[in-house]
C-alpha cells in the first residue's frame, strides 16, 4: 500500500469518527401550534429584580429549546404578583380560568408559593416553584413541584459546614421573623447545630429592618460567638452590617439562599463591604457544569449576555424551563397534558440540571446539590464546596 | 578645471526634440549639430563620419543603440536620459536636473566603461533566467510585501538543470530554479547576499545562481535577504556565485532570457565583458570609483549548490519541504553511524550492566539507581543508526543496527530475568507498576527523546550522552520490567512492560527519522517503504495506547469531579478529601478518603453510595476510608 493511500484512509477514518462524535440531533420543524404556560413572579415592587432575573433565565432556555419534539412552541403568559401571597393566588386563578394554561412556573418566595399550594388542587394545574424552598410547599397539594432544594437541607448543611468543616463551636443566629422561610431556616439551623453538639449563643428574631441593632449585636458579641448565621432579607442585612461596622466587630457571617443575587443588584452599599461573607446558594459561576449547563452558557454567549449579570434566579429560570419542556415531551401523546405533566414529574430519578443531576420524590420535592459560596470584593461569588 | 568638447553630434528623439534649441545655445563652447535618432539609423556611417562625441537624449533603447554604434565607430557618449529612466540616471550617477545633465554631457573627460554583450544583446543592468523569487527585486521593498510575495512564489519553485562555463573554462553543472547576471548589484536585494564589490570597469560580470533545494532552504535565503546579514563572504544555502569576464549558460529545457526587463533571447547564452569598451560622461562619484580599478579575478562559489551526482535524481516537480543530501556532503556523519551500528563487546557489557542496575533499582524502588542505569545504557547509537538506515533505505545500516538492538533486547531481558530469579522475594514496587500501563504520554516521551537523539547526533557540539539519557529514560526501565516479568513467570507483566518498550522504541525511531529528514539528511529519493513500515507499526501500537490514554483522561476527570464535593447523608456531613479511581474498566472501583465528625453506619454507607452513583458516571464500586476530624 502506498504511503499516500494510508494517509488518505487514516484521514477518512478521523473525519468519520469526528462526524460520529458530533452527530447533531435532528432538527425540529415548527408546527405553528402554541401551548400556553403561565409565569407568576414579582415583576414590580421591591422584589422586581427576582422576577426579571428569573424571566431572563427562562428566555435564555427558551432560545436554546424553542420547540417541543412535535414542533409546538411554548407561549409564556406573565403575571405580576409583587411577591404578595394574595396576588399570587389571584394570578393562579386568572391563568387557569382566563388563559387556560397547561402549566405554571412561579418565581415568588415561599410565602406566596405556600398560599398558592393551599388552593392548587382546585385548579389542577401543575405548578413549578422555581426558587421557593420552604419544606411545606409540597405538603398541601400534589400539583406543586419544588425545583429548588428545601430549607431543611439548606439549614442542616449550613450548620454542619460550620460545625464539621469550619470546626466552629459557637454560633449566634439573627433571623427575620415575619417570613416563614427565614424563620424555618433559623430553627432548623439551630436544631442541627445543637445536634452536632455546637452551641447557639443567641437566637434573635427581628421584625423590622428599622430597629436599632447596636444594642442587640453588642449583647450577642458579649457572648463571643465565632459566626453569625443570618437568615434574613437584604434590608435587614444592611442594617446589621452598619451596626457591625459601628461596633468594629468583624465575625464570620453566613447568609441564606438567594441573598447573593440581591447583594449584587443593590447600589446602596459598596460591594466590598460584603466581602468574605459565606452564603448557601443553588448556583455559582465557577462550578462544574453539566452538558445542559454548557449548552446554556453557549446560548448566553450567543445572546451577548454577560454571564456575571446572571444570578441564582436566572439559573433556576433556565433549569425550570428545561425541566418543563423535558416533561412535556413525555406527554405529547397524552389527552390530558396537565395531569400527565404532574404524574411524570413525580419520581423522576435523574434530570440533568445546570450544575448536577436532580431527582424528584413522590411529593414533588427536588433532591439536588447546593453550593456554599463566598462573596468577593467586586460582589461576585466564588464557589467553596458543592454538597450533595 | 572642467573642459568641454569642441564639437558634438546631438541625437534626439521625438520626446527630446525640445532640447535642440537649448543645446545649440550652450555656454560651454561646444558646437553642436543635431540629428534625429531615426535619421541616424538610416545612414549611421555617413552621419557619424568624423564625429568624436555624441550626446544622446532618449530612452534606454536609444541609448543602448548609441552604445552599439560607439563600439563600432569609436566615439564618446554624453547621456541625457529621459526623466522616466530613473534606473539609468542612478546607474551612471547622472544629475536629475536637465541643465546639469547637459553640462555633464558636453564635458571632454569621459570614463571608459565595460560593455556586456549577451548573445549580442547589450546588458546594462541585469539578465534573468528561470524562476528567481524576489532576487531581482529592488532593496527598498517593504518587509510585509516581501513576505507575502515570497510565500506566493514558493508554490511555483522547481529546479532545472543548468551548466555554466567561466572564462577560464571551469564548467559547473547544477540544479537551480534560475540565475541572474548583473553588471552592478547596487541597491538590489542581491547586494544583501553577495555584497557589492563590482564596478562598471572591472572587466567582469557577476552571476547569482538560485538553487533552493527545499522550502526550508528557500526560507533561509529569504531570511538572509530580510535581515541585513553582515558576513557577505558566507553565502546562504542554496545560493551560488560566479564572477568572470565571460559566462556561458546552458539549460535543460531551453529558457527565455530577459535582459534589462525585456525578453530578447533564449539559452544557450553567451555573455562576454568587453573591457572598457566605450567612453561615457558619467557622474563624478561613479567616475571617482572607477579610478585605479584593476581587472577582477574570476571568483566561483558553488559549494552550496547541488552537485553533479544528485542531478539525475532531481525531477522537474515542485521542490520538497525539506532538503536532501548526498552521502558525500555528510560523509563524516555517515561513517560514524556505520560504526555505531556495528556490534562491539563494549556495547554488550554496558547493556548487561545497565539492565542489571536498572533491575536492582526497580526492586529497590530507587529512582537514583534507575537514573544511574540510564546513564550507562548504550542504546542511543544503534537506534539513531536504524533511523538513518530507514530514512535513506540503506540496507546494510538497517541490518547492522537492527541486529545490534535485537541482541541488546535479548541480553537485557535475560539479565533482568536472571537477577529476578535470584531475588528470594519478588515484590512489585511502585516504580514497576508505573511501567505496566503504557499510554500515549509515554509515546510522547519517546518521540521527544528520539528527536533529541537525532538532533544531537547531527551536531558535534552537543554532548551526545545527554540525549542518550533521554532515550534511555524511555527504554531501559520498561525493558528491565519486562525482564522482571519473565523472571516472575508472569506473562501479563511481561507483555505490558514490553508493550511500553516497543512503543517507545518505535516512537524514538520514527521521531529520529523525521528529525533527520527535517535536518536535511534524506536522500533525494528517500526510502518510502522503510518509513511506511515504521509508520504503520506506529499506528498499530498507537491504538492500544490511545485507549489507555483515554482511560487516564477518564480517571483524571472522574477524580477531579470530586474536588470540593461534600455529601450530606442522614444528617451527617462527609468531606471528600481524596478520591482515586483504581479501576477504569467496568465495574469502576473508587477508593475515597473522607473526613467526618460523626460515626458512619451501614445505612449511611448505603445512602452515600446511592448519592455517588446518582451524581457520578459509571455506577462504581466504592471503598471509603474514614478519618475522624476532631
Amino acid at each position: 500500500m502506498k504511503l499516500s493511500h494510508l494517509f488518505f484512509l487514516l484521514t477518512l477514518l478521523a473525519v468519520f469518527s469526528w462526524f460520529m462524535k458530533h452527530e447533531s440531533t435532528p432538527q425540529i420543524t415548527p408546527s405553528g401550534n402554541k401551548i400556553k404556560v403561565g409565569i407568576i413572579a414579582p415583576f414590580s415592587g421591591a422584589d422586581k429584580d427576582i422576577g426579571d432575573s428569573g424571566l431572563q433565565g427562562i428566555e435564555i432556555s427558551q432560545a436554546l429549546i424553542p420547540y417541543l419534539n412535535n414542533g409546538d412552541a411554548l407561549e409564556l403568559i406573565m403575571m405580576d404578583d409583587k411577591n404578595s401571597p394574595e396576588q399570587s393566588v389571584e394570578a393562579l386563578r386568572e391563568l387557569s380560568e382566563k388563559h387556560k394554561v397547561t402549566a405554571i412556573m412561579i418565581l415568588s418566595d415561599s410565602d406566596s408559593v405556600l398560599a398558592v399550594a393551599k388552593v392548587a388542587d382546585r385548579y389542577k394545574i401543575p405548578v413549578f416553584a422555581l426558587s421557593a424552598s420552604h419544606p411545606d410547599i409540597t405538603k398541601y397539594s400534589s400539583f406543586i413541584t419544588q425545583l429548588n432544594f428545601d430549607d431543611t437541607f439548606q439549614a442542616s448543611v449550613a450548620a454542619l459546614y460550620v460545625r464539621d468543616e469550619l470546626l466552629l463551636d459557637k454560633v449566634a443566629i439573627v433571623a427575620q421573623s415575619n417570613n416563614a422561610h427565614y424563620l424555618y431556616l433559623a430553627n432548623e439551623f439551630s436544631r442541627q447545630f445543637n445536634a452536632a453538639e455546637g452551641e447557639i449563643t443567641d437566637t434573635v428574631y427581628l421584625t423590622t429592618a428599622r430597629q436599632d441593632y447596636l444594642e442587640i449585636l453588642q449583647k450577642i458579641k458579649d457572648r463571643d460567638p465565632e459566626l453569625l448565621y443570618l437568615p434574613l432579607g437584604i434590608n435587614y442585612l444592611f442594617a446589621i452590617k452598619t451596626a457591625l461596622t459601628e461596633l468594629k466587630w468583624d465575625p464570620v457571617i453566613m447568609l441564606s439562599d438567594g441573598l447573593m443575587a440581591n447583594i449584587k443588584k443593590q447600589t446602596k452599599y459598596p460591594l466590598n463591604s460584603f466581602a468574605g461573607m459565606l452564603a448557601v446558594d443553588t448556583f455559582s459561576y465557577d462550578i462544574h457544569l453539566t452538558d445542559l449547563g454548557k449548552q446554556l452558557m453557549k446560548q448566553i454567549q450567543l445572546m451577548g449576555i454577560n454571564l456575571r449579570s446572571l444570578d441564582t434566579y436566572s439559573a433556576l429560570g433556565m433549569e425550570g424551563y428545561a425541566l418543563l419542556v423535558d416533561i412535556m415531551n413525555q406527554c405529547l401523546e397524552s389527552k390530558n397534558m396537565r395531569a400527565c405533566i404532574n404524574d411524570s414529574i413525580l419520581g423522576i430519578e435523574r434530570f440533568e440540571g445546570i450544575t448536577g443531576f436532580i431527582s424528584f420524590d413522590k411529593t414533588g420535592k427536588a433532591h439536588r446539590s447546593l453550593v456554599i459560596n463566598t462573596i468577593n470584593d467586586d460582589g461576585t461569588m466564588d464557589f467553596i464546596v458543592q454538597v450533595y | 578645471m572642467t573642459t568641454y568638447v569642441n564639437s558634438a553630434l546631438f541625437v534626439y528623439t521625438q520626446k527630446s526634440e525640445a532640447l535642440v534649441e537649448q543645446l545649440h545655445s550652450n555656454c560651454f563652447g561646444t558646437q553642436l549639430s543635431a540629428l534625429s535618432f531615426d535619421s541616424l539609423l538610416l545612414n549611421p556611417e555617413a552621419s557619424l563620419d568624423g564625429v568624436r562625441h555624441v550626446i544622446i537624449a532618449g530612452g534606454l533603447i536609444e541609448i543602448k543603440e548609441i552604445f552599439r554604434l560607439a563600439l563600432k565607430y569609436d566615439f564618446s557618449v554624453g547621456l541625457i536620459p529621459e526623466k522616466s529612466e530613473k534606473k539609468l540616471l542612478k546607474y551612471f550617477n547622472l544629475p536629475t536636473e536637465s541643465d546639469k545633465c547637459i553640462e555633464l554631457a558636453c564635458r571632454e573627460n569621459t570614463q571608459a566603461i565595460d560593455l556586456v554583450l549577451c548573445n549580442d544583446n547589450i546588458l546594462l543592468f541585469k539578465a534573468t533566467l528561470g524562476w528567481l523569487p524576489l532576487l531581482d527585486t529592488s532593496a527598498d521593498i517593504s518587509k510585509v510585501r516581501f513576505l507575502l510575495e515570497s510565500f506566493k512564489k514558493s508554490f511555483r519553485l522547481k529546479l532545472l538543470k543548468f551548466s555554466f562555463t567561466t572564462a577560464k573554462g571551469q564548467k559547473i553543472t547544477t540544479a537551480a530554479s534560475g540565475c541572474i547576471l548583473i553588471q552592478q548589484q547596487q541597491e538590489s536585494l542581491i547586494s544583501k547576499i553577495i555584497g557589492n564589490d563590482s564596478t562598471v570597469n572591472d572587466g567582469t560580470i557577476s552571476m547569482v545562481i538560485f538553487s533552493p533545494i527545499s522550502l526550508v532552504v528557500y526560507s533561509k535565503i529569504l531570511l538572509r535577504m530580510l535581515t541585513a546579514f553582515r558576513n557577505k563572504n558566507r553565502l546562504p544555502p542554496g545560493i551560488g556565485y560566479i564572477k568572470s569576464s565571460q559566462i556561458d549558460i546552458e539549460t535543460v529545457p531551453v529558457l527565455n532570457v530577459t535582459i534589462d526587463d525585456v525578453s530578447v533571447t533564449q539559452t544557450p547564452l553567451h555573455c562576454q565583458v568587453l573591457r572598457e569598451a566605450i567612453r561615457l560622461n558619467i557622474g563624478d562619484r561613479l567616475s571617482n570609483a572607477c579610478q585605479n580599478v584593476k581587472t577582477s579575478k574570476e571568483n566561483v562559489k558553488i559549494s552550496n549548490l547541488p552537485g553533479d551526482k544528485e542531478l539525475d535524481q532531481i525531477s522537474l516537480k515542485h521542490i520538497p519541504i525539506f532538503a536532501y543530501a548526498s552521502e558525500e556532503r555528510f560523509r563524516e556523519l555517515f561513517i560514524s553511524l556505520r560504526d555505531d551500528a556495528k556490534m562491539s563487546s563494549i556495547y554488550v557489557t554496558l547493556m548487561i550492566l545497565s539492565t542489571l542496575l536498572a533491575t536492582i533499582g526497580l526492586f529497590q524502588g530507587s529512582t537514583a539507581v534507575i537514573i544511574g542505569a540510564m546513564l550507562l545504557a548504550p542504546l542511543m547509537a544503534p537506534i539513531v543508526s536504524l533511523s538513518m538506515g530507514l530514512l535513506r533505505g540503506n540496507i546494510e545500516l538497517l541490518k547492522n543496527s537492527a541486529s545490534k538492538i535485537g541482541v541488546g533486547i535479548v541480553l537485557a531481558l535475560s539479565a533482568s530475568a536472571i537477577i529476578t530469579q535470584l531475588f528470594p522475594y519478588k515484590m512489585v514496587t511502585d516504580e514497576m507498576s508505573a511501567r505496566l500501563s503504557p499510554s500515549l504520554l509515554d509515546l510522547a516521551v519517546a518521540i521527544v527523546s528520539g528527536a533529541a537523539g537525532a538532533y544531537s547526533k547531527s551536531y558535534k557540539e552537543i554532548m551526545q550522552s545527554l540525549a542518550g539519557v533521554a532515550i534511555a529514560v524511555a527504554l531501559v526501565p520498561p525493558l528491565a520490567v519486562a525482564g522482571i516479568g519473565i523472571g516472575r513467570v508472569d506473562m501479563n507483566f511481561f507483555l505490558q512492560a514490553f508493550l511500553l518498550f516497543s512503543t517507545n522504541l518505535i516512537g524514538i525511531t520514527l521521531a529520529a527519522t523525521f528529525t533527520f529528514r527535517v535536518l536535511g539528511y534524506s536522500p533525494i529519493v528517500y526510502a518510502k517503504r522503510g518509513l511506511g513500515i515504521v509508520f504503520v507499526l506506529f499506528m498499530v501500537i498507537a491504538v492500544p495506547l490511545y485507549a489507555s490514554y483515554d482511560q487516564i483522561v477518564e480517571k483524571i476527570t472522574f477524580e477531579s469531579a470530586f474536588k470540593q464535593k461534600r455529601f450530606f447523608v442522614n444528617g451527617k456531613y462527609i468531606i471528600v478529601q481524596k478520591v482515586q479511581l483504581n479501576r477504569v474498566n467496568k465495574p469502576k472501583i473508587v477508593t475515597a478518603e473522607v473526613l467526618m465528625r460523626s460515626t458512619i453506619t451501614r445505612k449511611d454507607m448505603q445512602e452515600l453510595k446511592k448519592k455517588i452513583q446518582l451524581h457520578f458516571p459509571g455506577k462504581p464500586i466504592i471503598r471509603i476510608q474514614v478519618i475522624y476530624n476532631l
